[in-house]
């Protein structure tokens, strides 16, 4: 095996086998703690009690990270420290786009927190153009020999990165790493991976980027936290950047833990569409009867005549199909749709279909509410009441429109039974993102 | 709160008022209703009298019938508790595969009560073994993980084979053309005793069928088997 697959990468390798391998004795990390009732994993930092992780023989499992390989007592993880052994590159940014006077003080800002490796936190409203202004900062590190990782807790996120950043760093060696690949590991520059990826990595990173830090599954996931931690070295730049921050983020940043910047307008200069908001009584039971709220009809009908694509976002899987049909009563026969959900093995390719034209709408849960981008978008909530609607995806949700510069506008529209604190506090926060860019703007 | 080890779900305790005064414990949940309900039973009447399978007709199976012409002249009779569905593949996929341990909870305690009222008086419970490999690697054996409370004895091993591809890697055809991988560990004497082959998945009936030869061998006068899915 390339020695260089170990450098700063967590590998596990069976006790068994320790002797044929001649390793480092100093390299060599036990896997599992044992404590009087608990044990911890070494690799996600958990704690799991003694009954629940136990093997015969009195040996024991980590059940918490499993899904990326069980560790036990029966391993021991092997990591050879990061050596930054990169060729130097004098010239790696191959992206020739210019960013506006307000993407580039963003730029430098994070350029700054690189050079001095602290931690940051970029607050820029939906389509601001994130990845655009981490290529300085990126670039400079790059030049630095730095290790650099781009982490989402979203494989769309990194599907969506992985392209645009090949283009953009043409002569640098990129790996994209998540769970539903096969991509063989091996040592690069930069890597782009999902969040759980991350546990894989042992002190590696100068660099770590987390695009999105506010979705499911990484907030309020301790694990996934803990690995953040000790994925990236000592001394390294921790960048966290996002369209909704979590209220406990800005605490942080209250409390100077993180440094900020704020972009509160898109990169074609216009700011956010402001939702508009419906209730519509007894829309479930309207659905039963394969109706349609006179509202909801009267929107859509008004769409597909325009002829512009639309998403319709609705709370439960369940809810797809009763939803799909119902809404083709009410269009031409011609317009093309389908609906999409998390495990929907199509699910690339309708997104792409609809990205192309060859799809006129699609009816989806709330995976598409971040990650993807598609021309001249209008988006409907049905059912914005329900809990999985919360503040942040209902931002994001609404930014999903007017995302390019050839339409920066168009419909948002939550229809509700009841308006609920999630809906006033999304358009709370957007009316404010909208103050505070006009502000910018003159 | 307890949660439901496949779908995380936080299950609650239906308790009855006359639950409260009695001295009853709860019973140990590990899944829930709906994740239970995906498991299918195999009733006594309703399966192939060789191998176990779930059937309508009371006659052997197309696979016991090819059993016998390759001249095996008593059949296995085998028993197996639920049907390999999607949710039993999901539950090996954990327990065995990701190894698991805990999950052997599930069904354990119904395993061994299977096995006590089908088998009861005089019968020796022989598991089928896994290789040193997979052991050391996995640190448990899939069967003995479902037998806690029932006494066994391991009187079989597997041959030391430099590279074993486990039998779940192979076609139908591939696994009826192993060879015997079995050897016998002689620790009691089986001549005249009847045994219970137990295993946790029934396929294609080779592993078991090679077990037996080697008792038929050493004069053992009933040899029957007991897998947890079939």
């Amino acid at each position: 095996m390339d020695k260089s697959e170990f450098f700063g990468r967590l590998y596990i390798v069976e006790k068994a086998k320790l002797n044929q391998m001649n390793l480092h004795a100093e390299h060599i990390l036990p896997a599992i703690q044992i404590r009087v009732e608990q044990i911890i994993c070494n690799r996600c930092g958990q704690k799991t009690a003694k009954k629940r992780g136990t093997l015969p023989n009195k040996q024991y499992f980590c059940p918490k990270c499993k899904i990326l390989g069980r560790i036990s007592t029966l391993n021991v993880l092997y990591t050879i420290p990061e050596p930054n052994k990169f060729t130097q590159n004098f010239n790696p940014l191959s992206w020739d786009g210019k960013l506006s006077l307000l993407q580039s003080q963003a730029a430098k800002e994070l350029k700054h927190v690189v050079e001095s490796k602290s931690s940051h936190l970029l607050w820029a409203v939906t389509g601001a153009g994130k990845t655009e202004m981490l290529f300085n900062a990126l670039e400079y590190a790059i030049l630095k020999k730095m290790r650099i990782c781009i982490a989402s807790p979203r494989v769309d996120v990194c599907n969506e990165l992985f392209p645009r950043l090949k283009t953009s760093f043409k002569q640098v060696d990129i790996l994209l790493l998540h769970g539903k690949q096969k991509q063989k590991y091996r040592y690069t520059q930069i890597v782009i991976c999902t969040t759980h990826q991350l546990l894989n990595f042992h002190q590696a990173f100068d660099v770590l980027i987390i695009d999105e830090v506010d979705s499911f599954p990484f907030v309020n996931n301790r694990m996934l936290n803990h690995a953040v931690k000790v994925s990236r070295k000592k001394e390294s730049a921790l960048i966290f950047l996002t369209a909704t921050p979590t209220k406990k983020l800005l605490a942080d940043v209250r409390k100077k833990k993180l440094t900020f910047s704020y972009l509160p307008v898109r990169y074609h200069g216009h700011i956010l569409p402001f939702p508009k908001v419906s209730i519509v009584r007894g829309w479930e039971s309207k659905l039963r009867k394969q109706k349609l709220p006179h509202k909801m009809a009267k929107i859509i009908m008004k769409w597909s005549k325009a002829n512009f694509p639309f998403l319709i976002f609705v709370p439960k899987i369940s809810l797809l199909e009763k939803v799909y049909k119902t809404v083709r009563k009410y269009l031409v026969s011609d317009t093309r749709g389908t609906t999409v959900y998390a495990n929907d093995p199509e699910r690339i390719e309708k997104v792409t279909k609809l990205r192309k034209g060859e799809l006129d709408f699609l009816i989806t849960t709330t995976i598409l509410e971040r990650g993807v981008t598609f021309p001249n978008l209008n988006v409907l909530v049905l059912g914005a009441e329900n809990k999985v609607f919360t503040k942040s995806s209902l931002v994001q949700i609404a930014g999903r429109v007017g995302r390019s510069s050839s339409r920066p506008f168009g419909d948002v529209f939550f229809l509700c039974q009841t308006s609920t604190r999630a809906v006033k506090g999304a358009l709370r926060e957007i009316s404010f993102l909208n103050r505070k860019g006009r502000q910018l703007l003159k | 709160m307890k949660k439901c080890l496949t779908c995380q779900q936080t299950m609650f305790e239906q308790v009855n008022f006359a639950w409260l005064f009695s001295f009853r414990k709860i019973q140990e949940k590990y899944l829930c209703e709906n994740c239970l309900k995906k498991f299918v039973l195999i009733r006594n009447e309703e399966r192939c009298q060789g191998c176990g399978r779930k059937q309508e007709k009371t006659n052997l199976c197309y696979d016991c019938i090819r059993w016998e012409k390759t001249g095996e002249k008593k059949l296995l009779g085998n028993r197996a508790v639920f049907t390999y569905n999607e949710a039993m593949q999901n539950f090996m996929e954990e327990y065995k595969f990701k190894g698991d341990y805990y999950w052997y909870h599930i069904f354990q305690k119904d395993f061994e009560q299977n096995i006590r009222d089908y088998y009861n008086s005089g019968w020796i419970y022989v598991p089928i073994p896994v290789d040193t490999l997979t052991l050391a690697e996995r640190g448990f054996n899939q069967v003995t993980g479902l037998l806690q409370s029932l006494p066994f004895d391991e009187i079989l091993k597997m041959k030391e084979v430099p590279e074993r591809i486990k039998q779940s890697h192979k076609t139908r055809k591939q696994r009826l053309e192993t060879q015997q991988p079995f050897e016998y560990i002689d620790k009691i004497d089986v001549a005249g005793k009847k045994i219970l082959l137990v295993d946790d998945v029934y396929t294609t009936g080779r592993t078991l069928y090679y077990a037996k030869e080697i008792l038929v061998k050493k004069g053992a006068r009933d040899i029957r088997s007991f897998t947890l899915a079939r």
